[in-house]
């Protein structure tokens, strides 16, 4: 099945408090705050982290195919995240990571806080060499699927700190009936009808 | 056996417990809480030796009613001096600004140990060797950034800039399909 939709990144960690639901034409990862108020009840306020003044880069959503970026970029394929930088990724999937495949992160001057692989695959062990080799090199790792590796790495790159994020599209996913509209919002063909 | 036993007594308690609580809080004046035994006792003994001290304790003593009327109290603002910081050997700050945003996120280092690369160096290697693969051979490349020759060239073997691809006006949408991107064909624009 084709990816109809990017769906977005982070959408477990949105929460809702009081009792309107929220209305999000953008994706991202959110962080919502309880006000105390006297006013009235159940007033919030919410900050949308991708959405935020000079903001860093950001995953927006994913979808098979590569992921959306919060300054509007579309990304083709696997793809390497830093905090303001994206590079292509040449691998063709998660099984071709190596020592080699990650040269790059062991050279970098200064040394990564956290590197974060989002494997396209649910479950994906990675080969104990590369394990080794991580190790070896003093990189700290943190294995993912796709979409948890997004939000980890909004996160992280949220509180500036030095992270990279290397992720592969996932290779699966199910879409929900909320996804595809979500995706005509964001394309403005709400209305269209598609063909049978 | 507990558990038999505190659901025995569980029932017991609870047994018919609704209608008694109704009629508990439907008193007009609640009964108060039984006094524990060693209070009780106290104060029955008080009552037994001397049972005026009880009772002027239940009266309204006028005399100290009208002293609380005359207390009052004033308030005046006290001048606080602004206690001096020990001035210590070292200066203090005195710039409070916030870092200025760098072009990586994060601040680039002065000093390279060797073997390293900085991320501007980095990308500019991975650019340049990208755009003419054939102007520099790769030992050239790992010289000048002191880098080993393998690593080198799995940096720009696995590492490539993106092609960025923006389309002309809105509706002309992507211009190259789907089954071109998974059959391998370079993604451009054919105009």
């Amino acid at each position: 099945m084709l990816a109809v939709g990017f769906r977005l990144c982070g959408r477990s960690l949105m929460k809702t408090f009081g009792n309107k639901p929220w209305n999000f034409a953008k994706g991202g990862s959110y962080q919502a705050a309880r006000q105390h108020s006297l006013d009235s009840e159940g007033k919030t306020s919410m900050t949308i982290m991708n959405a935020e003044p000079n903001a860093p880069l950001m995953v927006d959503s994913y979808s098979q195919y590569g992921f959306r970026l919060n300054n509007g970029l579309a990304v083709i394929g696997p793809m390497i995240i830093f905090p303001k930088t994206i590079l292509s990724w040449n691998l063709s999937g998660p099984e071709d990571i190596s020592e080699e495949s990650l040269a790059l992160f062991f050279a970098l001057e200064p040394k990564l806080d956290i590197l974060v692989l989002g494997m396209g695959v649910r479950g994906f062990k990675i080969n104990p060499k590369v394990v080794t080799a991580l190790r070896h090199h003093g990189t700290n790792v943190e294995v993912l699927t796709t979409d948890a590796a997004c939000a980890t790495f909004n996160f992280l790159n949220a509180e500036k700190r030095s992270v990279a994020g290397a992720l592969f599209p996932p290779q699966f996913i199910a879409v929900t009936d909320d996804d595809l509209a979500l995706s005509q919002i964001q394309r403005k063909d709400i209305l269209k009808i598609e063909d049978i | 056996m507990g558990l038999i036993v505190s659901s025995l007594t569980r029932r017991i308690k609870s047994f018919n417990i609704e209608n008694r609580a109704h009629r508990e809080i439907s008193k007009e004046k609640p009964s108060p809480a039984p006094r524990y035994p060693s209070t009780a006792k106290e104060i029955e003994r008080i009552m037994k030796e001397n049972p005026e001290i009880v009772n002027q304790h239940l009266q309204k003593n006028e005399e100290l009613y009208e002293r609380l009327k005359e207390v009052y109290l004033t308030s005046q603002d006290i001048k606080i001096e602004p206690k001096k910081v020990a001035e210590g050997t070292r200066p203090l700050p005195l710039n409070r600004s916030a870092p200025e945003d760098t072009d990586f996120g994060f601040p680039e280092p002065s000093m390279l140990p060797k073997g390293r690369i900085t991320l501007r160096q980095a990308l500019k290697l991975i650019s340049d060797y990208q755009s003419d693969p054939s102007s520099k051979p790769i030992s050239a490349i790992a010289a000048e950034h002191n880098l080993g020759v393998e690593m080198t060239e799995n940096i720009v073997k696995y590492f490539k800039t993106f092609e960025l691809y923006v389309p002309e006006t809105k509706t002309a949408a992507t211009g190259t399909k789907i089954t071109e991107i998974e059959s391998g064909e370079k993604v451009k624009d054919d105009k």
